[in-house]
């Protein structure tokens, strides 16, 4: 499948299907991690944080695919690997991307990583309103009705309940 | 959240509220700003807040920071699931390949070995290998057939996912069982706006925005939708669609069947992939196990399968598991006024609020929850938003030290201990006393739903994943042994049967044994009705016998009946239970 249908999948919303056709890319980067001295596990990861890189991306209204997916990915992958590894970026640019911009969007997605984990240290209803509201944008009167609230209000209120814990679990992260 | 010491905060529970209020208003502004739904004034305030105010700044960058935190936590469980199906397709390739290299080697060898030649046999079982697509367990859909089928796997996950047609009644029977004289009810809305309806018989029906697609093209359907349903929840209704209530070979109970269609200019519409609707049946008398169950096969009768392993949800309170207590008001009265007042709150307030001196009540989410009633003073009407509903205790009872919810069983509470009246937030239980507060612990989680009006908690929610027909039923686990109930019909073959469950809501749809009707499947001991209908050179015929399910053979006792008694004695006929 070419890099155009897979960026329509993303444009359509179907991004399941586009992170399928993606992850055919995978066992290349996993050779590169493995070459590098990783695991499995670690190409796992680090491929899987590319794909959320490369997401964050293409939702910004200014993004252009300027190379291939494979390209790109590849990039990403090694970029997240040598910061893993060593924490002190010094690599030049690979094909077409610029790292500069590469490094830039790498350390932008750490501090959403330690907001997933402060997230993910939630309970499961907690975490399940929040995504309702803030990923899938429902209403508070859908999330009442599919979470089983009373109405639309407890739902509101349970949601600052929730969103109060994970800032200050966040806070407890970044100290 | 709170710069505060926590000691300080514990002692003073009116600035919690008021630092939660303001983290509220705060976090309501970034989030319309971020979603740029601010006017321009606004969000030129915003601008300058966030140029000025470093608390608010920093409230803002953690908010987005979280916001994209929970994203990610989202999209890495979709990267997840399209790794496993990118496994998945994989492992099944290389199964495929591996079956086609070892055919091409046999067929090698078995040309090699100048054998007699089977080429075209094994080329074909390849070609179903190779192209067959996974498949999650062979399950048998049964449709009442003459024979005893036992049939276990009724809780597989795979479903028939397609949306089952109505079946049309033979002709010479469309006087009786024309279900299509029940005209489905309708409901247009537009598709990026989404619905919630109540149609005729009860049933709620919630649909989210954006919910579907049409079925040729695999479009979103957008612009208008028009919705359409019918509702089985009465006898005469199941008998006269020739509905029955059996899962292969087990008995439901049924707690109310639909059938619901979509179409976008007059094109089928179903849901996508990853919509599901809300369901709400009615009901007057809670029973436990109800289950969403969509039919697999329509011809005679109909098979139920369990769509999914979810337990069905009441309109009880709900809670957030293990949240902290976040704040608390409490205010000092007098024990006269107590005795004799009410207690007041507003509408867009969580704060216990004193009216007057004399004169308070609680109000809860557009219900009035009354501590004791007295007059309701004429101001609260302009300040205030209220409905009484409910009270706790008879009139001029002095109010009792405990906790109370209000009638639909929120998590609402008003602690009284002493002189102190302590309105805590919704949907928090608190667990222990802090500071001077008086904390009283809820003696029990549940409402009294004795206490609780058919109105307040009626319905058995569900979601489905496909339109069609839709049931929420139940399985009877009776430990009676299951028999073949028996009726001897003669040797006219138009007869159509139903043996009816006097304990349970459930129909059951007999089938011609040579000369025999049976039912398959009964519970030995049953009170039942045994329903039946025979026509002959034009006239009707109709027996409704009582009886108890046993090995003996039944007869259906047969009275000439004109098509108009016919209809009204089916109509008649109710469910008691």
């Amino acid at each position: 499948m070419n890099d155009k249908k897979i960026l329509g999948f993303f444009e359509n919303g179907k991004r399941e299907k586009a992170f399928k056709e993606l992850y055919k890319l995978y066992p290349r980067i996993e050779r590169l991690i493995l070459s590098k001295g990783g695991t499995k596990q670690d190409a796992s990861d680090v491929f899987q944080e590319a794909l959320l890189i490369l997401n964050r991306n293409i939702e910004k209204s200014n993004f252009k695919l300027t190379s291939t997916f494979y390209t790109y990915l590849f990039s990403v992958s090694r970029f997240i690997w040598k910061d893993e590894q060593r924490r002190n970026i010094q690599q030049k640019s690979i094909e077409s991307i610029e790292d500069s911009s590469i490094e830039n969007q790498v350390k932008e997605e750490k501090k959403y990583q330690l907001a997933e984990m402060a997230f993910s240290e939630l309970g499961e209803r907690c975490k399940q309103l929040l995504t309702l509201f803030y990923h899938q944008k429902l209403s508070f009167k859908m999330i009442a009705d599919r979470m089983q609230f009373s109405s639309d209000r407890v739902a509101k209120n349970q949601k600052y309940k929730c969103l109060a814990k994970a800032k200050a679990n966040f806070k407890a992260i970044q100290s | 959240m709170f710069s505060k010491s926590e000691s300080k905060l514990q002692s003073n529970p009116i600035l919690i509220q008021k630092i939660m209020n303001t983290f509220i208003q705060d976090i309501e502004l970034i989030n319309k700003y971020i979603e740029g739904t601010l006017s321009e004034l606004e969000k030129q305030d915003v601008i300058h807040r966030l140029a000025t105010d470093l608390e608010f700044k920093t409230l803002y960058q953690d908010q987005l920071s979280l916001i994209e935190g929970v994203k990610r936590a989202a999209i890495r469980k979709e990267i997840g699931q399209a790794k496993r199906k990118y496994k998945f397709q994989k492992i099944t390739n290389i199964i495929g390949l591996t079956l086609l290299t070892i055919a091409i080697v046999s067929i090698v060898i078995f040309a090699f070995s100048k054998k007699q030649p089977t080429e075209s046999k094994t080329l074909i079982e390849i070609h179903e290998v190779v192209k067959a697509e996974p498949i999650l367990e062979e399950k048998e859909v049964v449709i009442e057939t003459d024979s005893v089928k036992t049939t276990t796997n009724i809780f597989t996950e795979e479903i028939n996912t397609e949306a089952i047609p109505y079946a049309e009644p033979e002709e010479e029977w469309r006087d009786v069982f024309d279900h299509s004289k029940k005209q489905p009810q309708s409901y247009k809305f537009k598709a990026e706006d989404g619905i919630e309806f109540t149609a005729n018989e009860g049933t709620k029906v919630i649909i989210e925005l954006n919910s579907f697609i049409q079925e040729n093209t695999r479009k979103v359907v957008t612009g208008e939708v028009k919705i359409k349903i019918r509702e089985f929840y009465t006898l005469p209704d199941i008998i006269k669609a020739n509905l029955s209530t059996k899962s292969y070979d087990n008995l439901l109970e049924t707690g109310g069947m639909l059938f619901i269609e979509a179409f976008s200019n007059d094109q089928k519409c179903i849901l996508a992939e990853d919509k599901e609707i809300v369901i709400k049946f009615p009901f007057k008398r809670e029973k436990e196990g109800m289950k969403l169950f969509t039919a697999t096969k329509v011809i005679d009768t109909m098979n139920w399968n369990l769509n999914k392993q979810e337990p069905i949800i009441t309109k009880i309170a709900n809670e957030i598991d293990n949240e902290p207590f976040i704040s608390a008001i409490e205010y000092t009265l007098s024990k006269d006024s107590i005795g004799s007042g009410i207690i007041i709150r507003p509408k867009d307030s969580r704060a216990l609020v004193p009216f007057s001196k004399e004169s308070y009540y609680t109000y809860f989410e557009g219900k009035t929850f009354s501590i004791n009633f007295g007059k309701i003073p004429a101001k609260a009407k302009n300040g205030f938003s209220y409905t009484p509903r409910a009270s706790i205790g008879a009139p001029n009872d002095q109010l009792k030290p405990g906790i109370y919810w209000d009638n639909v069983g929120e998590t609402y509470y008003t602690v009284v201990e002493g002189n102190k009246v302590v309105s805590l937030n919704i949907g928090i239980t608190p667990k222990i006393a802090k500071g001077d507060t008086t904390y009283i612990k809820r003696e029990n989680p549940k409402p009294d739903l004795k206490k609780v009006t058919e109105n307040d908690i009626s319905n058995y929610v569900l979601r489905s994943a496909n339109l069609g027909w839709i049931n929420c039923d139940r399985f009877i686990n009776s430990k009676k042994a299951k028999i073949k109930f028996k009726v001897k019909r003669g040797k006219n073959d138009n007869i159509k049967s139903k043996l009816i469950f006097k304990n349970y809501r459930s129909v059951l749809s007999g089938k011609k044994d040579g000369n025999l009707t049976s039912f398959n499947g009964v519970p030995i001991g049953e009170k039942v009705l045994i329903l039946a209908i025979k026509k002959e050179e034009g006239k009707f015929y109709l027996a409704i016998n009582e009886t108890v399910t046993s090995n003996k053979t039944s007869d259906f006792q047969f009275e000439e009946v004109t098509l108009n008694l016919l209809n009204k004695k089916i109509n008649d006929l109710k469910f008691e239970n």
